[in-house]
């Protein structure tokens, strides 16, 4: 029985298998736009998780939740602005049952969506990545890094202060909004297969709002 | 025939830590969705190998933290206040502009969304018995409450997301209660003080029809749920092992080991003992001629922690067959084989012999599946944020969480009692006075009365210090009326001898000294006066100064060639005049003292000798000659009382009444 022993101690967490055996994963789009990943259990054939999916800006209550206040010189005051704007991930209710929808016209037989995969957030030096010159004021001028959403709903929230030139980059950049292909990235881990995974929202489809 | 291990127990009792609270169960995982659009994740409870239903998914669950909200008193009111102050002075005067902001919040289901929480649960567990046969058995699912969160996290686990309240410039003051707190319910609080740009800013931020405001709040938690580590079994075909050991042994140890010359069946027992070196060849060899079937689920054969857990397992079933003892040393070897280093011991230390009796008993039972299924707890990380704009516009027409103040509060008035120096008095210091002292004093209606002192003098004149006397007003209702005293503290003295209290004014106290300076003019003709014999004449006068009689002499010599000299005396304002005596010092005959006259509104003197003055017969001239033989000068000019002589010409010297 010593030899259990042995067992324990050399079992490492990195072999851990997330909700049960999973081998099977799959994609469905739904609504057209929103591309979801799909990890089925092993011991349920008709049981489904999803990964990270549809990043988005967060809208509450109707309002996009972003904000950019700007200010002018005054006093000993230097113009400058304050950007604000959160985001989360996740399917709601109504995506949800449209999601099993697909997927039992796809397999034929009735599929139940559980939740959300588990998943880990890896760690990021930078969370915004283009081009353009907005990507390194947003990098550089972020106050915190803030802690990477793992579950649907948690929101991120981004917070900027910007000085006079950070800000004539923005809205230089809001500007040309459309021609623009840079992003925010949020990179996670999956723990079976152990895969890494990136989920990406266009930075045109958060300052959209602001215009 | 398949053995099911204790490894579960074995692994729980490794690797949960009592303090844990409720374990969840990574497996029986299930995500909500709420009709107001809350999401939240529901685990169950993890059934241990001890409570007999270790295979099967729990009713009971427990969801992670979800719905960070503004708390509420019990009537309701939203704890939540923001304050913007101004004062009427400005800040270069000791006023001050901001605002204060101060909020409660936490996170959990309120009753309601528990309730909904659990038909919904109800619902999805209802669908998934449909597709899984796991959650046929489980029977009236219920929601126990929240899950238990980690204590002990390092890090920042409550923070403000905000570039407002994140400036030192804008918020110079800035305090929360540190840690997310690890029950719904309990309360996070966060307090701060903003100048005024950062307060309009945020104030900005929140009225001004933005959809959020500049700050948010993000908690982090760590949980830890059961999931499973290893997943497999292992396969021992019994009969065909004895046959590969057998083989092995053949290959390996029947040869001429010993070195006897004799081939291996005439070896001496101990040549069928393996070493340490060669048994981890025997593991091989058994895994790769199959005589064992791993299969250990998500591992790749050549992971090296499957190599690990294969090696581990193949150590337990082989000693099941085998001896394990200290390796017997070789001829010339030492005999202590103890390791110097016990982590790191030498090759071969140990010895293993296989017994043929045990094998056939093995083989007697055909083949051995061992089932591996080890749950180990892992840490998961979430965090909840959100912004409070939303929680703003829920209070911000309620004047109890959402106003403005003006910190005009009389209590904590200060008003200025300032003493202004009469310009006459200025210029008393250093000849006549040396210092002035003012005594304050005012009644309050509620609490302590007031008094106070300052002292005026020379120094604080020439620093151009204004004195000033400051009053806290309090909860003094009766805010206009003070009282002062003044006492003038001359050479020698102080005047007056008992002050007496007058009543004051807030517009200042105006100290006018109780005397008034004259700049006397004596006048005579130098020619003249050299004529009759006289080469000094002195103006000697008696005038009332601080109530007392002083005298002063102002000499003109003759040989100065001056015809006028000055000086300036004080005397008391309700004076209107002094005495005056002419004291003439002959060359020949001395000191003759005319008699006195009185001088009234007039600071100018002729010195008019009469002829008789000098007429050695004439009574004047002897009347003068007596008189200079007995005058004596008064100490520091203060007439003693039986020589004063401006009672005679009191009438002369009344005040002028008002």
């Amino acid at each position: 029985m010593k030899y259990l022993a042995y067992i324990l101690f050399f079992v490492c967490p990195m072999m851990l298998i997330a909700q049960g055996e999973i081998t099977n994963e799959f994609k469905f789009s739904i609504e057209s736009t929103i591309e979801v990943e799909l990890v089925k259990k092993d011991d349920c054939d008709q049981c489904y998780y999803y990964l990270p999916a549809n990043l988005k800006l967060s809208i509450e209550k109707d309002k996009p939740e972003i904000s950019l206040i700007k200010w002018d010189k005054e006093g000993d005051t230097e113009a400058g602005a304050i950007l604000h704007f959160l985001v989360h991930w996740e399917l709601d209710k109504m995506q949800q049952i449209l999601l099993e929808d697909s997927i039992e016209l796809r397999q034929g037989k009735k599929a139940v969506i559980m939740g959300s995969m588990s998943v880990d957030a890896l760690p990021v030096d930078q969370f915004f990545h283009g081009e353009e010159a907005v990507v390194d004021v947003l990098n550089n001028c972020l106050s915190h890094m803030p802690p990477i959403a793992t579950t649907p709903g948690a929101k991120m929230a981004f917070s900027f202060r910007l000085d006079s030139e950070d800000l004539k980059v923005l809205e230089k950049y809001l500007d040309k909004l459309n021609d623009s292909e840079a992003e925010l990235r949020l990179p996670y881990s999956f723990m079976s297969n152990q895969r890494d995974l990136v989920r990406s929202l266009k930075l045109k489809n958060i300052f959209k709002y602001l215009k | 025939m398949k053995k099911y291990l204790a490894f579960i127990m074995f692994s729980i009792m490794f690797f949960i830590d009592p303090s844990m609270g409720q374990i969840l169960d990574s497996e029986n995982k299930v995500g909500i969705t709420l009709s107001d659009g809350t999401q939240v994740i529901a685990y169950g409870r993890a059934n241990t190998v001890s409570s007999g239903s270790y295979s099967k998914f729990s009713n009971e669950y427990y969801y992670l933290p979800t719905n960070l909200r503004l708390s509420q008193k019990k009537d309701g009111t939203p704890e939540f206040i923001f304050v913007k102050y101004t004062t009427d002075e400005k800040a270069d005067a000791g006023g001050t502009q901001g605002a204060l902001m101060h909020f409660l919040m936490e996170w959990g289901l309120t009753e309601k969304q528990e309730k909904e929480m659990q038909i919904t649960l109800e619902e999805k567990l209802k669908k998934l018995r449909t597709v899984n046969d796991k959650y046929k058995e489980v029977k009236a699912p219920r929601i126990l409450g929240p899950a238990t969160m980690n204590s002990g996290v390092e890090g920042e686990t409550f923070r403000i997301v905000s570039g407002t309240l994140n400036n030192d410039k804008f918020t110079p003051n800035l305090s929360t209660s540190g840690k997310a707190p690890l029950l719904p319910g309990s309360k996070m609080a966060v307090a701060a003080i903003l100048e005024k740009n950062g307060a309009q800013l945020l104030a900005a931020t929140f009225e001004k029809g933005k959809s959020i405001s500049d700050v948010s709040l993000t908690l982090s938690f760590e949980y830890d749920v059961l999931t499973p580590a290893v997943d497999g079994n292992i396969t021992i075909d019994w009969e065909r092992t004895a046959t590969t050991i057998d083989s092995f042994k053949r290959v390996h140890l029947h040869r001429d080991l010993d070195g006897d010359g004799r081939l291996p069946w005439g070896n001496l027992p101990h040549d069928d003992v393996i070493s340490d070196e060669l048994n981890e060849t025997l593991h091989e060899t058994l895994v790769a001629n199959k005589s064992v079937v791993i299969r250990l689920d998500q591992l790749q054969p050549d992971n090296p922690l499957a190599k690990e857990v294969t090696e581990a397992y193949m150590e337990y079933f082989l000693s099941s067959i085998s001896e394990k003892q200290m390796a017997t040393p070789k001829p010339g070897e030492p005999v202590d084989l103890r390791p110097k280093d016990p982590y790191d011991p030498p090759e071969n230390l140990h010895k293993y012999e296989y017994k043929s009796n045990r094998m056939s008993s093995k083989i007697a039972s055909g083949n051995e599946t061992y089932d591996l299924k080890l749950r180990i707890p892992v840490t998961r990380e979430m965090t909840i944020t959100e912004n409070i704009a939303s929680w703003y516009d829920a209070v911000k027409h309620n004047e109890k969480c959402v106003t403005s103040v003006n910190l005009n509060d009389p209590f904590y008035g200060h008003r200025e009692i300032h003493l202004v120096l009469d310009g006459e008095a200025e210029g008393m210091f250093g000849d006549e006075l040396n210092a002035i002292s003012v005594d304050i004093r005012k009644s309050r209606s509620d609490g302590n009365d007031f008094k106070d002192a300052i002292m005026i003098n020379k120094k604080t004149i020439d620093n151009g210090e204004l004195a000033t006397l400051t009053y806290a007003r309090g909860d003094d209702t009766n805010g206009d009326v003070y009282e002062y005293r003044t006492s003038w503290n001359l050479k020698g003295m102080s005047y007056p001898e008992k002050p007496k209290w007058e009543k004051g004014d807030w517009k200042g106290i105006n100290l006018i000294s109780p005397v008034a300076p004259r700049n006397i003019e004596f006048e005579c003709d130098l020619e003249e006066l050299k004529a009759m014999g006289f080469p000094r004449a002195t103006l000697q006068m008696r005038y009332m100064k601080f109530g007392e009689e002083f005298e002063t002499n102002i000499p003109l010599t003759v040989s100065k060639g001056q015809g006028l000299v000055e000086k300036t005396i004080y005397t008391d304002r309700d004076t209107r005049g002094y005495a005056y005596r002419l004291i003439m010092t002959h060359k020949e005959h001395g000191k003759m003292v005319l008699p006195w006259e009185e001088k009234i509104n007039d600071d100018y003197v002729y010195a008019i000798i009469p002829p008789e003055a000098v007429d050695v017969k004439s009574e004047i001239f002897k009347s003068a000659l007596e008189i200079g033989k007995t005058i004596a000068a008064p100490k520091d000019g203060k007439v003693n009382k039986l020589d004063t002589i401006l009672d005679q010409f009191k009438g002369l010297f009344d005040a002028i009444k008002n």
